[in-house]
């Protein structure tokens, strides 16, 4: 029984050297020069073609915005998951938030006055990650984010379960329709009014809003759906 | 240099947070991580992925483990047998039904902490001295012997309630480890 661990040990230990091997030479070799058509091809005129100033903006909501359905497909998917692994759970029901009353003596003051402050700009600033997102870094993923951020502070300061999940459901099950629905109608059917810069940043402006808003209710159906129903 | 910094630093925490003690310091020590992390990236020129980061990494998932590490207190009972020559998952059939079922179900529905089982045949005496176990089952000639502290509110609700937790067996002894020593423990 010692013996066989022996060996399974050698054998990961070696396995390790030989990774770190092949790391460091793919790391180190700069012999090889590679072309970069692909970089080329994405960053030679990006902002007449679609608009965008940010480059990351264009590919994935231009030159590769089939990729970025399968990402929202992909979150609610894991959203529907959650929800289902949550259902096979026959207690879950019970351990629902039920007290009315704030619960505020195990929280600390500092923190509720703080999270007061800051959250109005958390959710400004996710708001302008989200509008901004072909001009500057960020997009809808990230903005939708920080705004679920914004909701589970909330969550910190206030535990309350006052939010209606299956209207949040809904509403990302539409969000995604119409997510598939207008790059589909967009770009690859070319259903545009004008090919302007600026139906390209309206079309730009639009996917962000909706990536957001969508990447903002899966992720706070998933953190409530986890507090509120998981454990105790 | 700045670069080698960040790089060091990444280690360091990622080594702080796996081998920390405390689980609620590791979580913090992962949104340290995640914070230079996302520095890295906007160090590489990647100024959308150390947003993603930030608000993923350092937002998200952190209070979701401080959540998740509040909800779940495990139980640690360890199962010693030391007549069984070679331990594997067989030997535990003939407490499973009797013992280790209805308490892990009396430890989920009532007392609201989740059960952990381990088994060993080593020597109670030399377990008990080396590991930190909440709770001691112990199988020896046809008698079980459950060991435990006094001071541990979930061990005396279920020494309270163990006729209705455990009904098959009706010779188990319960000894405090606390108020006995390790010697005249199995008398």
């Amino acid at each position: 029984m010692t013996e066989t661990h022996k060996i399974i040990d050698i054998v990961r230990i070696l396995f390790a050297v030989l990774g770190a091997f092949v790391v460091l030479f793919l790391f180190l070799n700069h012999a090889e020069q590679i072309d970069t058509p692909l970089f080329d091809y994405f960053t030679s005129d990006f902002i007449a073609e679609t608009g965008a100033q940010n480059s990351v903006a264009a590919i994935y909501l231009n030159y590769r915005v089939f990729d970025t359905l399968f990402e929202a497909l992909m979150l609610m998917v894991s959203v529907m998951e959650v929800i289902n692994v949550s259902w096979a759970n026959k207690h879950a029901e019970q351990y629902r938030y039920e007290e009315d009353e704030l619960n505020r003596k195990n929280n600390s003051e500092i923190v509720i006055r703080m999270v007061g402050i800051i959250y109005p700009f958390v959710i400004l600033i996710g708001l302008y990650v989200i509008i901004n997102g072909h001009v500057s870094p960020g997009g809808g993923f990230q903005g939708g984010a920080i705004l679920a951020t914004a909701l589970i502070t909330r969550y910190l300061v206030y535990p309350n379960f006052d939010l209606d999940l299956h209207v949040l459901e809904k509403i990302e099950k539409l969000l995604f329709l119409s997510i598939v629905t207008t790059p589909v109608l967009y770009v690859f059917m070319q259903l545009q009014p004008a090919n302007t810069d600026l139906s390209n940043q309206i079309y730009m402006i639009l996917m962000n809003s909706l990536i957001g808003l969508k990447v903002f209710s899966g992720l706070s159906i998933i953190f409530y759906r986890f507090v509120f129903y998981e454990g105790r | 240099m700045f670069q080698t910094f960040l790089l060091i630093a990444l280690l360091v925490f990622a080594t702080f947070s796996v081998f920390s003690d405390n689980i609620k310091r590791s979580v913090i020590y992962l949104g340290v991580f995640s914070l230079i992390m996302a520095v890295t990236y906007l160090h590489y020129n990647a100024p959308d992925v150390a947003l993603a980061e930030a608000a993923i990494g350092v937002g998200l998932s952190t209070v979701m483990y401080l959540v998740a590490t509040k909800k779940v207190s495990v139980y640690d009972i360890c199962y010693v047998n030391e007549d069984v020559e070679i331990f594997n998952d067989d030997s535990i059939t003939e407490i499973m039904n009797s013992v280790v079922r209805p308490l892990e179900k009396f430890l989920e529905r009532t007392e609201e902490v989740e059960p952990q089982l381990a088994y060993t045949n080593h020597e109670i005496e030399k377990i008990m001295r080396e590991d930190n176990h909440d709770m001691f089952i112990h199988r020896k000639n046809n008698l079980t012997y459950i060991y435990g502290e006094s001071t541990d509110a979930v061990f005396q609700d279920i020494i309270a309630n163990l006729n209705d937790v455990i009904t098959d067996i009706t010779d188990i002894r319960v000894i405090y480890r606390d108020e006995v020593t390790l010697d005249d423990g199995n008398a």
